[in-house]
């Protein structure tokens, strides 16, 4: 287990220290906190009831996912790769390392470097909603749960498949598949164009937005997925997460082997 | 010199460069023979030359010139800045260029009508203006931060927001940084300020680029 919380410590300060993540979160963030806390000009300050926190931390946590994951993803696509290309995973192999200790380590190292700079900055500016008198304080409470149901999941699955699918690609061929794929995979609209949008692989939190935290709050439509569709699409991502790193750890044993 | 600087960049040259263009041609070629729509088709060929194309471009900008495993060594012969990026990024923008033209042709010959985007001028100009643009980006991203992954980050994220907020991006003063005007908005107004103001812009980037290329201990 040491050596386990030895790569994901070494992975999330490596991780944490890039000056590229830093510069890409803060554009993101600049970029998202100037549109939640300035509303346009014919927008009404809001002002949320009890009811209606609930909806809107599931629309801002829905809102986050849309470009957050893009950066996650192409940023995150060189973290394994990195170790063949500069000669590293040679030494760690020589190590007792295990692989299944190297690949969790790594995966959770990467994640949590991920989703740490974005759940300051979501207490930062929920804090800050909150003094601003626009909601209650349970805001806080169900920001952070949306947070975890909607922005996790996302995260999670973006991140394994960036670490594993460059190991058998180019990096940037990946970059340009995951950026294609995060729009057509999310956000075209099923009828108009054959898409993994609306199916239970869609990953842009829209399940458990709508059937957790009940959609939009001005929605007219009735809603689309219910909250056990919701619970069946969590369920569909862990086990595509969970399958991509089996290949993944049977892919670098297959490596292991063969060197 | 020259010479053998084109000698090295065509060594070195990554065939991914070449190979993936390719294969997603033939993709977006099959999928229109697979759903012959006439209306997809059309869909389908905007998509690929004024958007698909300009994505490739652009990540592959990202990784143009510090991708390089010999960068020391090449920073260490006498060539020019300029003609390190000339060489790089003119390469990547031929290949685009003629995926671009090919699909077109490919299209034609199956009858897709290019009409709603205007004269032939026009429609060369809505794949053109956001390749150059992304290629630019691309290229000035990962210069500016010393690293291919904030190029391609830069490409990426530029990318996804004015496709998502595509309606958004129409209005204001957002209108003259919308990349995507030609090939989704042919119809707008302000179509040849917006597109003054990206090539302004592109020729911006690659000045900087440029600039910053001087600075080559940043890039070992």
């Amino acid at each position: 287990m040491s050596r386990f919380f030895g790569v994901l410590r070494h992975e999330f300060n490596m991780s944490l220290r890039r000056p590229g993540m830093w510069f890409a979160y803060g554009l993101l963030f600049l970029f998202y906190s100037v549109a939640v806390m300035y509303p346009v000009p014919e927008e009404k300050v809001t002002i949320l009831t009890d009811k209606q926190i609930w909806q809107y931390a599931g629309q801002m946590a829905f809102t986050f996912n849309l470009f957050l994951p893009v950066m996650v993803g192409i940023l995150s696509a060189d973290r394994l790769q990195r170790d063949f290309r500069m000669g590293v995973r040679e030494l760690q192999e020589s190590t007792p390392l295990s692989i299944l200790e190297y690949t969790l380590g790594k995966y959770l190292g990467v994640l949590l470097a991920s989703l740490t700079p974005v759940l300051i900055w979501l207490w930062l500016i929920t804090c800050l909603f909150i003094a601003f008198g626009n909601a209650p304080i349970d805001f806080f409470f169900t920001m952070t749960l949306a947070f975890f149901a909607i922005m996790v999941p996302t995260f999670a699955f973006v991140i394994a498949f960036s670490l594993a699918c460059p190991l058998i690609m180019p990096l940037r061929v990946y970059q340009i598949l995951f950026t294609g794929y995060w729009f057509w995979g999310n956000y075209i609209n099923p009828e108009m164009f054959p898409t993994l949008n609306g199916t239970l692989l869609t990953v842009s939190g829209m399940y458990v937005y709508q059937g957790y935290f009940l959609g939009f709050i001005n929605a007219t439509e009735p809603l689309t997925y219910s909250a056990s569709d919701a619970t069946l699409n969590l369920i569909v991502l862990g086990l595509c997460i969970a399958a991509v790193m089996v290949v993944l750890n049977y892919y670098l044993q297959w490596q292991s082997r063969r060197a | 010199m020259k010479r053998f600087s084109l000698k090295y960049t065509l060594l070195t040259y990554r065939l991914d460069q070449l190979w993936f263009p390719l294969a997603f041609w033939a993709f977006f070629v099959i999928l229109t023979l697979l759903l012959s729509n006439e209306e997809q088709n059309f869909d389908i060929a905007r998509g690929y030359i004024g958007v698909a194309v300009p994505l490739i471009g652009g990540i592959m900008a990202a990784y143009a010139i510090l991708d390089d495993p010999a960068i020391e060594l090449r920073f260490a012969t006498p060539i020019r800045a300029a003609q390190i990026l000339f060489e790089r990024i003119s390469l990547i923008f031929f290949i685009q260029a003629v995926s671009a033209l090919a699909f077109i042709v490919f299209a034609l010959l199956i009858g897709v009508d290019f009409y709603p985007l205007g004269d032939s001028l026009n429609l060369h100009l809505s794949w053109l203006v956001p390749t150059v643009v992304m290629i630019a980006l691309g290229t000035f991203g990962a210069i500016l931060g010393a690293q291919t992954m904030i190029g391609s980050f830069l490409v990426g994220l530029v990318w996804i927001i004015e496709i998502i907020i595509r309606d958004a991006m129409t209005f204001n003063n957002w209108k003259y940084a919308y990349i995507f005007m030609g090939i989704l908005n042919p119809e707008h107004p302000d179509l040849v300020s917006n597109q003054i103001a990206l090539f302004v812009t592109s020729a911006a980037f690659l000045f900087f680029t440029w600039l910053l290329l001087h600075r080559q201990e940043r890039y070992i």
